[in-house]
């Protein structure tokens, strides 16, 4: 789908009568911009390995109510124990099908944006999401008050479901007050055979907070997969990210975390798997704006197939961010002869006193130990599988909460088995 | 040769030392023990200068001179040594490169000639001999990869090439085997002259079985509670620190 | 009224619209680049056809491309047009070392240079004591007896014409990139190195030999040949800083490796990084580097140390096209006061059990910011290629700057790549473990950085090692308070 195809999907949304007419401007501002703008191109330094050949040969619509009904349907499929889960049929709140939640407040998109009096809170000048505030249409947000604690974690399961090629733009915010914490599920699911799902996660991190985000991504394969997730961090705040990426013809993650206070810190994981000609890509910019944070990036991609990974992570120091500690890790295994892996783990750093490491390798399993597991009984198979459960497995122990561990892993596991 | 009165020092403005006197002669050994966080470790990082261990009240003299305002360097150049509880790692720089660069900078304060490579190792091998130490050692780059044992052997192979007045060993027997420890404290004694001058802080009674301090002293919470002989490091063993307790 | 100024600018701008080319008897030309400056350049030094035409190829291209911004450096826009593309070799001489700027002086005194060396150096006449000339002779006797050739670029063009033409712009073509391409357009003299079948060239080739050859200018280009079963150890530069008038160095740098073949490439550049207060008048050394193992278990070697210039953009770089070829990259940058360094190397393993290892070690002080920025990428037919990088980077307080930008690519399952990397300031422990053995603050710095850069020096050759790590002194001078 090219920039000017977008025009005529503008028009219709820009005209539903349902929406708020206060959100119109923000539409068309942003729209504006993009039409200024267009798509990234691989000139730009950001978007140099992303190739959105795919994208452009896709022509997609937007998600109309009609939508809102599945083709079909198997909630059991997805079922993680003790969570709360909102459900999103293409991009539709699911009433019925979700979890009563009770005291935390949620909010519809156009609730939360007149809280803050109809302005964005994270305006940027990215295409996509300049395209995601100008199309957004589904999502919903979660405001947390000052030391509350959901039990159970809050998962959005978002389910692509259609004939048509749909574009749905979910933007969701997170705001944890003072001395709160949550576990956040962001869950995608494709029964769709192509979609494009554009979605913009912003998460606002108070004094003491924490938010543990666990994102999983298992699409139809010909998906196109654009989200961004930027969070802002104050004083001794906590985030903890997790993604597993399964499948889905091309998919950029980019995460933005800002550590605005001092003693905030990060930590974004993500386990990345390709079987077939997969674009799977992760981009992670970290910025150190105060003294004594720390920030941790760690990325693991096993490819097969014609698939390609990326990974672009930055970790910028600024210069009164003394006594930063951050590192940074990218493994990567490739099995086959056509995959390929582009790595960039980067550093800016502007302060003296700070501690900052980073560490790259990629190469296939080590004959060597795959030799030694034979000698000892295991077959090729299982031999191969062994060494890339080990290769996985340290990223799982970021996530906290048993049950949804244990659903990540047995995805994993059946990932596993059905490639060895 | 170190007058130490009144003494009282904070680290970011905790008030860590609140008083200390302590008087050492020339030819004395004295030890300091006491409990983790009793302050020993201070005393020695305030005795040798250490950046962000301020002396608020008190003073503190070497030889009738005040040394608070000298700079660490000019501590070690006019005869502080301190053998570091955990010696640092200078990665890529080699042990004989570092200590000939020292012994230089001492030679060169008191205006005598700098050694050659040839004279330095002359210097050097006796040492070495006297700590059962091997040559390869020196090749390596500055306690980078040493165990325990070795990096403290190697502080007082420091110790004996730059033959200081007052040698202050800060826990010079954690992590030592019981063969480690006779070789250093052999090192030690033999060390040992009328002129020589020793401040032993150990937090356990073991290295005082192979070194004879002639004082000893009980630091609790920043004071010296207690004074004594030998005899005194028999009787904490037996008792602990408790019964000092106010 | 125009005045007298004015007239003389536009008869002289006329003379060369009408393809003035033979008579300027000036040995300098006057600031500009158009075609017919190149047509001079090229008439001057008498060379054939192909030459100009491979110059005028270059000058068409360089018009078109845009003048790259991605580099991680930030400087006054070059006025290309205020540049004079043809100096004359000869500086203006001074006539007693009194004239000289007593800070480079000092700087002669603490690295140890002798006298005449100095006097040579900051341009003074040198005496007839100093006699390198004739150092120079006796060691090129030796080479002809190897039958190594080693000369300038412009007598090679003459002498070993099919040598030059074979291998110009074989590594790095005349569209490589847009300094690049200026230089292939405009480049007026450097070195030719030819290392015939079999032969170790019996002593390190070295820009020492040459000092009392022409000046070679801003617009360098050397061209080295390692013949199969040959081996070469070429140093570039000079631990001392150089007086040099021109602000912009473009240079182009070729190496070519044949089976068997081992060139080991060792630069210390210390051109004058700005004046330390402002950085105002430093050199902007933009070079490309490259070098390609063409033949089997070929091996290049780049071995750098670079504390001067005021924005350094350079990445010596290997393809290792040969099977079992061996690229190195070990390089020592700092930045001090205003100086800025992007730099960095690219391996590009293209043939089977290609090797490559990049040690990489940054120094920033002052307001000093440096980049490294490097390339490693396997090819699909790359089977078993390994590559090791390091990339560590000390601060030296709180103003200046060291990023770490690694871009790895990896095209074949049975590659195994590794990228690590460490920023770290110099302990407050280690400072103060070096100040309680007696040794002062600056000295304990510079004991540390050498430490630090170790893995590196250790690649130089010996006597550039000794001058290195005075070099680093001299450098970091001022870095602590």
């Amino acid at each position: 789908m090219k920039s000017l195809d977008f025009h005529n999907e503008f028009e219709k949304i820009i005209n539903r009568d349902y929406f708020s007419k206060k959100i119109q401007p923000i539409r068309k501002n942003a729209f504006d911009k993009f039409s200024e703008f267009g798509l990234p191109n691989k000139k730009l330094e950001d978007w140099r390995f992303t190739n959105l050949n795919h994208f452009l040969k896709s022509s997609y619509v937007l998600s109309e109510s009609k939508h809102s009904e599945p083709l079909k349907l198997d909630l059991t499929k997805f079922e993680i124990p003790n969570t709360s889960t909102i459900v999103f049929i293409n991009g539709h709140f699911k009433k019925e099908l979700s979890d009563k939640i009770d005291n935390v407040r949620l909010l519809s998109g156009i609730d939360y944006l007149e809280s803050k009096n109809w302005s964005l809170q994270n305006p940027s000048d990215c295409p996509f999401e300049l395209l995601n505030t100008s199309f957004m249409d589904s999502g919903m947000s979660i405001v947390l008050e000052e030391g509350q604690n959901p039990e159970k974690p809050i998962r959005f399961l978002f389910i692509a479901s259609a004939k048509e090629e749909l574009m749905i733009s979910p933007k969701i915010h997170i705001d944890c007050s003072l001395n709160s914490s949550l576990t956040f599920i962001e869950h995608q699911v494709g029964y769709s055979d192509n979609f494009f799902m554009n979605s913009s996660i912003n998460c606002f991190l108070d004094e003491n907070s924490s938010l543990h985000h666990i994102k999983i991504q298992s699409d139809s394969p010909k998906a196109v997969n654009i989200n961004r997730v930027h969070v802002k961090q104050n004083k001794d705040s906590q985030y903890t990210f997790f993604s597993l990426a399964l499948d889905s013809q091309l998919s950029r993650l980019d995460i933005k975390n800002d550590l605005n206070g001092e003693g905030a810190d990060c930590s974004i994981n993500g386990l990345s798997l390709s079987t077939q000609n997969e674009q799977l890509g992760s981009h992670i910019l970290t910025n150190h704006f105060s003294p004594n944070c720390s920030s941790s990036q760690n990325f693991k991609n096993i490819l097969h197939g014609k698939s390609s990974g990326i990974f672009n992570g930055k970790t910028v120091v600024h210069q009164n961010a003394q006594k930063t500690d951050s590192k940074q890790s990218n493994k990567n295994l490739i099995l086959s002869n056509n995959a390929i892996m582009n790595s960039n783990p980067q550093l800016e750093i502007y302060a003296d006193d700070v501690k900052c490491a980073h560490g790259s390798t990629t190469g296939s399993l080590d004959k060597d130990a795959i030799f030694y597991l034979r000698s000892r009984g295991l077959s090729f198979m299982n031999a191969q599988k062994l060494l890339m459960e080990g290769f996985a497995v340290e990223l799982f122990d970021v996530i906290k909460n048993e049950s949804i561990k244990t659903f990540i892993i047995q995805k994993f596991e059946k990932w596993l088995s059905e490639k060895t | 040769m170190l007058s130490i009165k009144d003494l009282h020092a904070e680290i970011d403005q905790k008030s860590i030392l609140k008083g200390i006197n302590l008087e050492i002669k020339p030819g004395e050994m004295h030890a300091i023990m006491g409990r983790n966080g009793s302050g020993k470790s201070t005393l020695s990082n305030v005795i040798t200068g250490r950046e962000n261990y301020s002396a608020t009240k008190g003073s503190l003299e070497l030889n009738n001179e005040s040394i608070l305002d000298w700079t660490p360097e000019k501590r070690s150049l006019e005869g502080i040594f301190m053998s570091f509880q955990y010696p640092v790692v200078i990665p890529g720089v080699n042990n004989t490169y570092f200590l000939k660069a020292a012994l230089n900078a001492k030679r060169k304060y008191f205006g005598e000639k700098e050694l050659d490579s040839a004279g330095f190792l002359k210097v050097i091998k006796e040492n070495l001999k006297e700590l059962d130490m091997d040559m390869k050692f020196l090749q390596r780059p500055v306690n980078q990869g040493f165990s325990g044992g070795e990096k403290k052997r190697n502080e007082i192979l420091q110790m004996l090439t730059l033959e200081p007045k007052l040698a202050i060993l800060d826990e010079t027997d954690s992590g030592l085997d019981i063969d480690a420890l006779k070789i250093i404290a052999e090192g030690v004694n033999n060390y040992r002259s009328p002129d020589r001058s020793f401040l032993v802080i150990t937090h356990y009674q073991r290295l005082l079985k192979y070194i004879k301090p002639d004082f000893i002293h009980v630091l609790i919470d920043g004071k010296i509670v207690k004074s004594g002989g030998k005899e005194l490091a028999l009787e904490l063993e037996e008792k602990g620190y408790n019964w000092l307790d106010s | 009224m125009p005045n007298e100024q004015q007239i003389i600018d536009s008869n002289l701008s006329k003379e060369y619209e009408y393809g003035f080319v033979s008579d300027i008897e000036s040995e300098t030309l006057p600031p500009g680049l158009n075609e017919n400056i190149i047509r001079i350049i090229s008439k001057k030094k008498d060379e054939p056809q192909w030459l100009l035409d491979w110059r005028l190829k270059a000058f068409e291209l360089w018009k078109k491309l845009p003048e790259p911004s991605w580099a991680n450096v930030k400087y006054e826009k070059i006025d290309y047009q205020a540049i004079s593309y043809f100096s004359a070799p000869k500086k203006k001489e001074l006539a007693s070392l009194d004239e000289v700027d007593p800070e480079l002086l000092r700087t002669y005194d603490k690295l140890g240079i002798p006298l005449e060396e100095q006097k040579m150096l900051s341009g003074v006449a040198v005496d007839a004591v100093f006699d390198s000339v004739s150092v120079a002779t006796t060691f090129k006797e030796d080479l002809k007896k190897e039958g190594v050739i080693f000369c300038s670029f412009s007598e090679a063009v003459k002498e070993y014409p099919h040598l030059v033409k074979k291998y110009l712009g074989s590594v790095v073509p005349h569209s490589d990139n847009y300094y690049a391409t200026l230089n292939s357009a405009v480049f007026t003299d450097g070195s030719f190195v030819y290392i015939p079948k079999g032969v170790r060239c019996p002593m390190e080739l070295s820009t020492y030999f040459r000092i009392n050859e022409a000046n070679t200018g801003q617009f360098e280009r050397t061209l080295i040949i390692a013949d199969k079963d040959s081996h070469v150890s070429y140093l570039e530069g000079c631990t001392a800083p150089m007086r040099d008038e021109n602000q912009l160095h473009a240079a182009v740098v070729e190496l070519v490796a044949l089976e068997n073949a081992t060139i080991k490439y060792s630069t210390v550049q210390n051109w004058y990084p700005g004046a330390p207060d402002t950085g105002l008048g430093g050199i902007y050394n933009f070079v490309t580097k490259r070098g390609a193992c063409l033949g089997e278990n070929s091996r290049i070697s780049w071995t750098q140390v670079e504390t001067g210039s005021a924005v350094t953009w350079k990445y010596p770089s290997c393809i290792l096209k040969g099977d079992n070829s061996v690229g190195e990259f070990y390089s020592v940058a700092v930045t001090n006061n205003f100086q800025q360094a992007d730099t960095g190397t690219k391996m590009i393993h293209i043939g089977k059990n290609t090797k490559s290892t990049i040690i990489s070690k940054g120094i920033s002080a002052g307001k000093g910011q440096q980049t490294y920025r490097g390339e490693v990428k396997i090819m699909k037919g790359a089977e078993n290629a390994r590559n090791f990088s390091q990339c560590d980077s000390i601060l030296i307080g709180d103003k200046c700057g060291a990023h770490t930008f690694p871009y790895i690519d990896v095209r074949n399952p049975s590659a195994q790549m590794e990228h690590e990397a460490t920023t770290s300031n110099i302990g407050e422990d280690q400072m103060f473990y070096c100040n309680q053995r007696g040794i002062s603050s600056e000295d304990a710095v510079s004991m540390i950085v050498n430490g630090f850069c170790k893995d590196v020096f250790k690649e130089l050759p010996m006597e550039f090692a000794v001058e290195a790590t005075k070099l680093m002194e001299v450098s970091l001078e001022g870095s602590v308070g």
